[in-house]
Formats: C-alpha cells, sequence, structure tokens
C-alpha cells in the first residue's frame, strides 16, 4: 500500500528538523545499533572515520523519502539488502531494529516539534516498512 | 573486427550532438578506447534517460542513464533477469568464439548470472570468504604483500603501473582467496585478461590462443577442485564451492562460470581502480596535494575514485515481463543496460560530477559496486585492497608522475586501462 500523502508529509518535516537540529545523526543512530545488536561493531572494524556508516544512513534516509512518495525503488532494494545482507550473517531483524531506532533518534531529535501526526505517521511507516524486511521474496506482478 | 583510432574529445562532442538521437548506441567502444563517452551520456541524461537503440552491433537494447533509474532496474530481480547473461556481448564475437570454444549457454558466468531461488544460495556459498570479518585476517597478508610489491618498483626510471603494481597486487590477493599456487598467479590476470578482451586486444591474439587459454583456466581449476573436495573443509573459494551443499553438486559449467565471475570480478574492478586513482590524482594536483597532507583522506579517495573511474561501466538484464520506466515500456525480452558509468555522473544525484574531489561530502555515494542481489560480492575486498596499497604507498613515495599517455580497453565494459606509464622520482 503507498503512504498518506499526509503521512508523508509529516515524516518529510521531521527528518528536515531531526537534519536542521541535530547534524550528522551517524554516531547517535550507531551507538544504539551496537548498543542493542553488539555483534554488528566487528563488521564496521575498517570504518574508522564513520564514512561507511554515515553512507549506510544516508542510503537508509533516501530510501525512506523514495518510499514514502515515488516508489521507484525503495520496496525492492530494502528486500535485496536483506538478501545481501544474510550473506554477511545480518540477519533480518536487524533491519526491523535499525528502522526503529532510526525513528527513535529522530524523534529524539525533533523534541518539542515531535508531533502526534509525526508518531503516527512513522508507526505506519514502520509497519510498511517491515512488511519488505520480512518479505525479502519478489513476486510477479 | 575494429582498430583502435584516436578520436579529439571536441570532435566526439561534436558528433554525438549532431547525432539524430534514435542513431545513438552508447556502447559503441571506440568512445570508451578514446575516453569520449561523457557527452553522449551527458545527452542521454538530458534528453532521452531511458534510451533505445534499434540496431547495433549487440543487437537491439535499452540503456539506463539516470541514477534513480537504474536503482529501479538493479534492485528489481523479479522483473529484469541475469540469466541470459550481465554484459553487452558483441553479435560478431560471440559467432566467432563459438566457431573455436563451441557453445555454451549465453549467461553462463555464476552466480551472477542466475536468478533467484538458484543465485541465493549459491551466492552465499563464497560470501562469507569476502565478508568483512574474514578480511580483517586476511589484511596483515595483503599488506605485507603490498609492500614488497611497493618496495621492488623502479625509482628513476619509467615503468608500467598496470603491470607492475595493479596486476601484481590483484593477482597476489586473487591467490590469497582461492589459494592458488601463488608462483602461477600471474596467470590470474592473465586469464581475466583473456576472457575480456577480443582478438587484436590486451593480450588476446586469436580466437584460437583465447581458446586454449580457457582450456587451460578451466584444466587448472578442476585440478584445483579435486584437490579441494578431497579435503577437509578449507576458508578459501575452491574449497568452499566443493563443500557447500548449495554448490557442491554443481555441473561443471556452472563451476567454470563461478570460477571465471571470480577472477574476472576480483580483478578488473580493484586493478582499475588502483591505475585510475593514480590518473585522477595526476590530472588533479590541487587534490593529490591534500591526500598527501592528510592521509585521512585515503578512503574517500578510494570511493571517489570508483565513482569517477567506474571500473565496470555497465551491467545488463532481460525483462522478465513488460515493464514502464521513465515513460517508455520496456518490452518481455528487451535486453536493458544499466550505465553505471553514467548514474555516477548524474548531476542531480552527485554535485560537480565531473570533478574528481576527494573530500566531498558524501564520498561513497556512488553506484560502481551495484545495487540488489547481485551487488558486488567483493566490494569490501576491493576496498580493503585500495585502501592498503594506498597508506603503503604514502608512506613510501611522495609522488607518481604520470609520464604518458595512458592505454584504455578497448571496452564498453572493462572501464580501464592496458598500460600506464610512470615514474617515482624518489623514495621518502
Amino acid at each position: 500500500m503507498r503512504t498518506d500523502p499526509a503521512d508523508a508529509d509529516a515524516i518529510e518535516l521531521s527528518l528536515g528538523i531531526a537534519a536542521e537540529r541535530g547534524g550528522d545523526l551517524t554516531p547517535i543512530v550507531y551507538a544504539r545499533l551496537f548498543e542493542r545488536q553488539p555483534e554488528m561493531v566487528v563488521l564496521f572494524w575498517r570504518d574508522t572515520t564513520d564514512a561507511i556508516k554515515g553512507e549506510m544512513l544516508m542510503r537508509v534516509f533516501e530510501a525512506i523519502l523514495d518510499f514514502i512518495r515515488a516508489r521507484q525503488y525503495a520496496d525492492h532494494l530494502i528486500q535485496t539488502e536483506v538478501v545481501t545482507h544474510a550473506g554477511y550473517d545480518v540477519p533480518p531483524d536487524v533491519f526491523a531494529t535499525f528502522f526503529g531506532l532510526v525513528a527513535e533518534v529522530v524523534q529524539q531529535v525533533c523534541g518539542p516539534d515531535w508531533s502526534p501526526a509525526m508518531a503516527q505517521a512513522w508507526r505506519r511507516l514502520l509497519t510498511d516498512l517491515d512488511h519488505y524486511v520480512t518479505h525479502p521474496q519478489q513476486v510477479a506482478v | 573486427m575494429n582498430k583502435p583510432v584516436k578520436i579529439q574529445a571536441a570532435d566526439a562532442a561534436a558528433e554525438t550532438a549532431a547525432m539524430p538521437l534514435e542513431k545513438l548506441n552508447p556502447a559503441r567502444v571506440d568512445r570508451f578506447y578514446n575516453d569520449t563517452i561523457w557527452p553522449v551520456f551527458e545527452r542521454l541524461r538530458r534528453e532521452d534517460p531511458v534510451h533505445f537503440t534499434p540496431e547495433s552491433e549487440y543487437g537491439p537494447y535499452w540503456s539506463v542513464t539516470k541514477w534513480n533509474d537504474i536503482m529501479a532496474v538493479d534492485t528489481n530481480h523479479e522483473a529484469f533477469s541475469s540469466a541470459d547473461g550481465i554484459g553487452l556481448a558483441n553479435l560478431e564475437a560471440v559467432a566467432e568464439q563459438e566457431k573455436v570454444m563451441g557453445v555454451r549457454r549465453r549467461g553462463n558466468a555464476g552466480f551472477i548470472t542466475m536468478d533467484e531461488p538458484e543465485h541465493g544460495p549459491a551466492r552465499k556459498a563464497v560470501s562469507p570468504t569476502l565478508a568483512p570479518t574474514n578480511l580483517q585476517t586476511m589484511a596483515p597478508l595483503v599488506r605485507e604483500r603490498a609492500g614488497e610489491i611497493l618496495d621492488s618498483l623502479p625509482i628513476g626510471q619509467e615503468f608500467d603501473w598496470v603491470d607492475l603494481v595493479s596486476k601484481e597486487l590483484t593477482a597476489m590477493t586473487l591467490a590469497t582467496l582461492f589459494d592458488f599456487p601463488f608462483e602461477q598467479r600471474r596467470k590470474l590476470p592473465w586469464w581475466s585478461d583473456m576472457v575480456m578482451n577480443m582478438p587484436g586486444h590486451g593480450p588476446v591474439e586469436s580466437w584460437e590462443q583465447k581458446g586454449a587459454a580457457m582450456f587451460e583456466c578451466f584444466g587448472a581449476f578442476t585440478e584445483l577442485w579435486n584437490q579441494r573436495v578431497n579435503a577437509p573443509p578449507a576458508n578459501d573459494l575452491i574449497s568452499m564451492l566443493a563443500h557447500n551443499p548449495a554448490t557442491r553438486n554443481m555441473s561443471v559449467e556452472t563451476y567454470q562460470g563461478n570460477v571465471i565471475l571470480l577472477i574476472v570480478g576480483g580483478n578488473d574492478t580493484t586493478r582499475n581502480t588502483i591505475s585510475g586513482s593514480v590518473v585522477a590524482l595526476n590530472k588533479n594536483p590541487d587534490q593529490y596535494a591534500k591526500l598527501r597532507a592528510n592521509p585521512d583522506l585515503i578512503l574517500p579517495m578510494i570511493s571517489e575514485t570508483i565513482r569517477w573511474q567506474t571500473p565496470l561501466a555497465h551491467m545488463s538484464r532481460v525483462a522478465t515481463r513488460d515493464v514502464e520506466l521513465g515513460g517508455k515500456t520496456i518490452k518481455k525480452g528487451d535486453r536493458v543496460v544499466m550505465w553505471y558509468i553514467s548514474g555516477n555522473r548524474d548531476e542531480e544525484m552527485v554535485e560537480r560530477p565531473n570533478e574528481f574531489i576527494i573530500d566531498r561530502e558524501r564520498p561513497r555515494q556512488h553506484m560502481s559496486f551495484g545495487f540488489g542481489i547481485h551487488r558486488c560480492v567483493g566490494n569490501r575486498v576491493a576496498e580493503m585492497q585500495l585502501t592498503i596499497i594506498w597508506e603503503e604507498i604514502l608512506k613510501r613515495f611522495p609522488q607518481i608522475n604520470v609520464v604518458g599517455e595512458p592505454v584504455l580497453n578497448w571496452s564498453a565494459f572493462v572501464h580501464g586501462f592496458e598500460s600506464l606509464p610512470v615514474v617515482i622520482p624518489y623514495r621518502t
């Protein structure tokens, strides 16, 4: 199901506020990921400057923006990332965790500007994204 | 076969601008050889981003030239199949090759030319060897060997960087990954060159010679398979293929396809990025100065080179059903080419895309490794080798000077260098 335009507006607004207030969210997002999934730390052993983590997070934001609007590729990208990461022993539940903690961090950085509409839009978005994480097999349309 | 003729960039740009759009064939190899492809892709991105070429030496095909459209094709493996080959094939060359080597299934180049559900388990049989955790173990050996290569280079004398450094480093790493006899390592890039070139280009003199090289390669790897399948499982790629339930019973042809995939994939991307980095830094001395002043820029410089060079210019697919893309209808059975080399210069996605800037805000924003289930399985190995070689270069050589015109590959697929004359004036 396509994202409701009102939800897309609310998500975009929250991401805009987070980008303006929080700057680079990479350290805070990955600190939380590693706290919850410490087994992920070793996979980033080469990433001493956070460049790999930063690009992955940017790709997540771009995928979210594509997913809530044109949906040119994001649904398929999420499915294929689940598959390719499984090859590196990254289980699908890490994806669900990751999208969820991105939402948490955006909420935290938005602070008092986090609105009920944003909360509801993100909740629905996470449910929609979870469908693609848990159903990575592409089926003919 | 066409013979290379040098064409000036201005002439090529004028020819591209004057050509009727429907006649534009972005896979014309002479433009890659002469480094005059850029106006073609600029025009297509601007005027016809999803472009159909009805007649060419490859038959009819679609070109996808903008970032988001490429992502849409690359991530949709249900609608775009890899099973009939992942590169454009020159029809005349295919016919000539079949006369000598017999008919092979077009798409038989290992797991990259498989669709789901066959593809996933086959790829997973080798991906642990190339995963970040395993590379951590391998890194010290790569560093030691990179140091040996660099310490053997002549100082103050002209030499071919492609031969003495780029090929040698990838040969050493590939030999390690395969546990291939180390003293014979240079056969690996040589076989890769024999696969990827047509007679008259690279080391290939005739179809017969090319066929003989392939038989030699397959013979050597059959011997390795027989050794590994009868030995306890080990951590090299051949042992993993021989012992993994998903691949241990694969056909001989599929095994040969996987061997070619791993040799070519492990060779071309890394090798041409190593050469490309030296070329790019020489063309942009301000960026070279930045790198020398701040070695923390090695990693972003590597990513920027991978974008700027785009060592594999394209990948192709075949539509499994009618698909709407960019306002065009791609019909079931049509061949579709994703031009990564164009997506990497998409002005809407990359700021000042034609410039080589090693401290970009988003240095890793490139599509050279592809996306989707066929995303380059060895991308982390490639980045590791490239980072290590540059760390070791900067410890030894403040400057590597390109002293002549590089010779580019005769290929619309591998975007790289046949030779690159350089001089290292002095050691640190």
